[in-house]
Parts: structure tokens; C-alpha cells; sequence
């Protein structure tokens, strides 16, 4: 009797969300692999199998290339300057112990804030007359380097970047202010003895012990940044002239402006493929390291 | 030389909560000008009106959303979490046939990785054909796959640290699995469910790519995707714009304030994750 309730209520209890795997995640995406390979037409509602015309079309697609081209360039700069910054931000606080505190809830807030609200209210310090940035500018007498920032697309990229190094730094500083406090104070007594200097301390005992810790963090902060939409949906939109359109903004386009709905979706697929390559891969990796 | 690095350093900090704070305090004094400050470029003196709130709280379409946001937010809290502490609790005391939770598990991270718009692509055709697009349910639907990941993996963690021993005493004493689950489990993990409430609560507040393509009109629409659209008409209203980005982030500010520790806590579990 025990072991028959046992039974049934296992799979009582994981079946509601077997339910919401199967239908909202399962289900989905073999309808994306079925859309992938068709001439899809939204409004009207008809799909024509193409085979793999989309594939082709991709490998001619100038516009996909370029949102490569400026994922990659968006990513891998906000990182290095959130790790620099984040990094030089821990070191400076470590040793505050009654200001630590108070400085995690005031870095808690932009990373909590939505991504949008954060375009948002950078739209708002950023433009060309009536925004912070500019009018900070004029008065402290600097106003030949006011710009029109998102508006410009010498600027448009670096805005972006930077939006998303304010926002997201802190949790990089958050993150490593932890891996800090996990390394033993003594192994630092012992290197004072020893004579060491401050940057052979940083050489040879921070940045050793440290390297695991940043390794997760800059992998987190990777599958996020390639996440970003919201922001630079707000701020650019992908322009001026595809400048900003990284590949989540040109999904968009390609699917919702464009209406190529057919030709989106294999895009999409094409992007899951990579990311659970991706994965397997690291996932093999680090199970090997850890052994 | 000693005292000389410690002001650097706090000079330092300074600069650092000036430079995350500024941006917010701008638009906040934005909300409190009116149209003739705002165009002048006046930074800290004019004269504070509350204009733009009351201009906006008058708006029909305005308490639609934010009514929207909170009613949406709320109802993928409550399923999210219900659901993730069912799961999570039969991964870490049962096992299923073929692997399945390991499934389950993998699945769960798979969804977590891959960009959301490739699962609103085909969300939005297929809650299409239901006639469910521009309805609060399909928001609530698609939160609940974005969310739920989130929640089974905070709340095992949570579930893991609690002694089997516990549910097997219980049970000795006669109480049914799932009494034991409703009477022993849940008041220990209470503070797992808020970790996870407020984090889930928090995503789905401030969700904007679904909530901009599964709905249209105020019936369903909720705040960000409202506010966005008020950036793209030609002539923008900044006061009552700002007022509005001000309601919208105000939440977020409370819980960082008020649920600080837990939220500290939800973050580290996911740094080790």
C-alpha cells in the first residue's frame, strides 16, 4: 500500500510541470523546426515546405553576417570592461567591511532594474537637448564633446556598450566581492613577511585563486549578454543603419518588421543548434576538469 | 600615507554611486518638471509639481497596463512557484523511470540558455491559433516557461539541505507522502518559496520582448511594452514619460531595499550554480 502511493504520487507531482515542459517549450520548438524549413506567411496563415531555401538564403544574407559581426563586437567589449571594472571595483572595496554593505544595495539596483526600464531611462539621459549626458556637458563647459549619441552611428555602438556595462558591472563586482572573501587573509600576512609587494600579491596569490571564480562569471555574463534585447530594442532599435542590430534585434525584425516569419525561424533554429552545442561541449569539458 | 589611500578609496566608491545613481535621480527630477524646465535644461532648481503623476494616474490606458503588469507578475509568481516546488521536491526524494528528472533537469537549462525570442517565434503562432494572442493568460503561459527553470533549480538547492530523516519520522507517525510533503517540507523551505517569489515576480515585472509580441492593446498590454510605444510617437510628452518610467521601476526599488538579504542569497545560488 506505502509503495503504491509512493508511486503515483511522484508522478502526480512532477506532472504539472511535464505538462508545461511538453506544451510551452516541447511543442514549440517542433513547430519552429517545421516553420524553419517553409515559406511561412503570417498574415494569411499558409506554409509552403521549401526544403532548404532558407539555408541558402542565409548564406547569402548580408544583413544576418553583419548581426553577427555586431553581437560579437557588442559582447566581447562589455565583458572586458565589466570584468576590468568589476575587478578593480572588488579590490578597492574588499577591505571596507561597514561600507560593503551599503555599497551592495546601492549596486543591487541597476541589475535588478528591467533591462528595459534601463533603455529607457538612458533614451532619456541620452538625448541630443533635453538629456543629462548633454546638458551635464554644456555646463561644465565641455559641450563640443555633446553628441547625439544613439542618434549618431560613430557613437550609436559605444552608447549601447556602455549602457550595458552600467548595468551590469555591479553583478560582475558583486560576484568577484564574494571569490574575494573566500581567499584566506593569512596567505597575504605570510606574503607581507615574505616582502612582497602589492602587485606581486595580486600576480601571485589574487589572480591564481581568483581564476576559477572569473571563469564562471565570464561565462554567466556571456549567455547573457548574447541574450540582449530589450535595451538596444529601446535605445537603437538597430540602428541608425543596422550599427547596433545585434542577432536577438535582427530575429525581431526579420520576424515582426519584416514579416520573413519562414526565414526568422530557421535563423532561430539555427542559433538553439549552436547553443546546445555549446553546452554539451562545456558541460563535457568541466566534467573532465573535474575529474 | 595610509590615510591618503583610504580617501582615495572613498572618493573612489563615491564616484561609483554617483556614477550607478545619477541616471535614475535625473529622470526622477524629470518627473517633477514641468515642460518649460525640462526644454530649459534646468538641472536642480525649479519648482517641483506633481502635475505629470496626477496627469497620468487620470489616464485609463496607463492603470490598464500597470493593473496588466501587476495582475501578470503576480498569477506567474504564484504558478511558477507552485509548480517549480512540486517538481523540484519529487527530483530530490524520488527517482523516475529512464533518467527522467536528469531529463528534466537538462531541459530546464537548455530553456534558460537559448535566446527567448527563438521560443516567442513559434509561441506566437501557435497562442495565435488558440486565439489567445492580446490576452493577460498567454503572458502569464509564456512567463511560466521563462520562469519556471529558474524556480525548480533555486528550490532544489533549498530541498537538498533539508534531513530526509524529518519526512521519515513523520511518516513512522503515520502521516501520508504527501502529508508529509504539506505539513514537514513546506513551512522548512518558507524561505526558499520567497527567494524564489521575489525573483520570479521580479522577471516577470520587467519582461518586455514577449509582452511587446503577444499583445496589442491595453486589454492585456503591460507597462514597459506601454512606455515604449509612448518613445515612438512623434511628439513625446517627457514629464508625464519620466512619471511613468518612475511607477515602473519603483517596485524594483522597494524589494532591493527591503528584501536585500534574500535577494543576496538568490544571486549567490546563482553564482555556484
Amino acid at each position: 500500500m506505502q509503495f503504491n502511493q509512493k508511486r503515483w504520487i511522484k508522478y502526480l507531482m512532477i506532472s504539472p510541470l511535464l505538462l508545461i515542459i511538453i506544451l510551452l517549450s516541447i511543442f514549440p520548438l517542433i513547430h519552429l523546426t517545421k516553420l524553419a524549413f517553409s515559406d511561412y506567411d503570417l498574415t494569411e496563415g499558409s506554409e509552403t515546405y521549401t526544403g532548404l531555401a532558407n539555408y541558402h538564403r542565409m548564406i547569402q544574407d548580408k544583413s544576418f553576417w553583419n548581426s553577427l559581426e555586431k553581437t560579437l563586437l557588442y559582447v566581447s567589449i562589455s565583458i572586458v570592461f565589466e570584468l576590468v571594472i568589476g575587478l578593480g571595483l572588488a579590490l578597492l572595496v574588499k577591505d571596507f567591511i561597514k561600507l560593503r554593505s551599503l555599497i551592495r544595495t546601492f549596486v543591487l539596483i541597476p541589475m535588478l532594474m528591467a533591462p528595459i526600464g534601463v533603455g529607457m531611462v538612458w533614451k532619456l539621459n541620452l538625448k541630443p537637448e533635453i538629456g543629462a549626458v548633454n546638458i551635464i556637458l554644456r555646463r561644465i563647459h565641455l559641450g563640443r564633446f555633446a553628441q547625439a549619441w544613439i542618434a549618431d552611428p560613430r557613437w550609436a555602438m559605444l552608447a549601447i556598450i556602455l549602457v550595458e556595462i552600467w548595468q551590469w558591472t555591479p553583478f560582475v563586482f558583486l560576484f568577484l566581492l564574494a571569490g574575494l572573501e573566500y581567499i584566506p587573509k593569512e596567505l597575504y600576512d605570510a606574503a607581507s613577511v615574505d616582502g612582497a609587494s602589492i602587485s606581486q600579491k595580486f600576480r601571485h596569490i589574487t589572480l591564481p585563486l581568483l581564476t576559477p571564480v572569473i571563469t564562471t562569471c565570464l561565462l554567466l555574463r556571456t549567455i547573457d549578454v548574447f541574450k540582449a534585447f530589450d535595451k538596444i530594442y529601446i535605445l537603437t532599435g538597430g540602428g541608425p543603419s543596422n550599427i547596433t542590430e545585434i542577432i536577438n534585434v535582427h530575429l525581431y525584425n526579420v520576424c515582426f518588421k519584416f514579416l520573413n516569419y519562414g526565414y526568422g525561424a530557421f535563423l532561430a533554429l539555427i542559433s538553439i543548434v549552436f547553443i546546445s552545442m555549446f553546452s554539451i561541449v562545456y558541460f563535457m569539458i568541466t566534467r573532465k576538469v573535474a575529474k | 600615507m595610509r590615510t591618503i589611500t583610504k580617501i582615495a578609496k572613498i572618493i573612489g566608491i563615491g564616484f561609483v554611486v554617483t556614477v550607478v545613481l545619477s541616471p535614475l535621480v535625473w529622470v526622477f527630477l524629470t518627473s517633477l518638471k514641468d515642460f518649460k524646465s525640462i526644454m530649459v535644461g534646468k538641472i536642480f532648481f525649479f519648482q517641483p509639481l506633481l502635475d505629470n503623476y496626477t496627469y497620468l494616474l487620470a489616464q485609463e490606458d496607463f492603470l490598464k497596463m500597470l493593473v496588466n503588469s501587476a495582475v501578470v507578475a503576480l498569477s506567474t509568481t504564484f504558478v511558477a512557484v507552485a509548480v517549480g516546488v512540486l517538481a523540484a521536491y519529487e527530483i530530490v526524494r524520488y527517482k523516475l523511470i529512464g533518467n527522467l528528472n536528469s531529463f528534466i533537469l537538462g531541459w530546464l537549462l537548455l530553456i534558460r540558455m537559448i535566446f527567448p525570442i527563438t521560443l516567442a517565434i513559434p509561441l506566437y503562432d501557435l497562442l495565435r491559433s488558440y486565439n489567445l494572442i492580446n490576452t493577460r493568460i498567454a503572458l502569464v503561459l509564456a512567463y511560466t516557461i521563462l520562469n519556471v527553470p529558474y524556480a525548480v533549480w533555486i528550490l532544489q538547492t533549498f530541498l537538498r539541505s533539508i534531513p530526509v530523516e524529518l519526512e521519515e519520522a513523520a511518516k513512522v507517525d503515520g502521516c501520508s507522502e504527501l502529508g508529509a510533503f504539506l505539513r514537514i517540507v513546506l513551512p522548512i523551505v518558507k524561505p526558499g518559496l520567497g527567494v524564489a517569489s521575489i525573483f520570479v515576480f521580479i522577471f516577470s515585472w520587467n519582461e518586455f520582448l514577449f509582452a511587446l509580441i503577444l499583445t496589442s492593446t491595453s486589454k492585456a498590454m503591460t507597462l514597459p511594452v506601454g512606455i515604449a510605444r509612448q518613445f515612438q510617437q512623434y511628439f513625446v510628452q517627457w514629464g508625464p514619460m519620466a512619471a511613468a518610467i518612475s511607477i515602473f521601476i519603483t517596485p524594483i526599488f522597494i524589494l532591493a531595499l527591503v528584501a536585500q538579504k534574500h535577494l543576496l542569497k538568490g544571486l549567490t545560488f546563482q553564482m555556484l550554480k
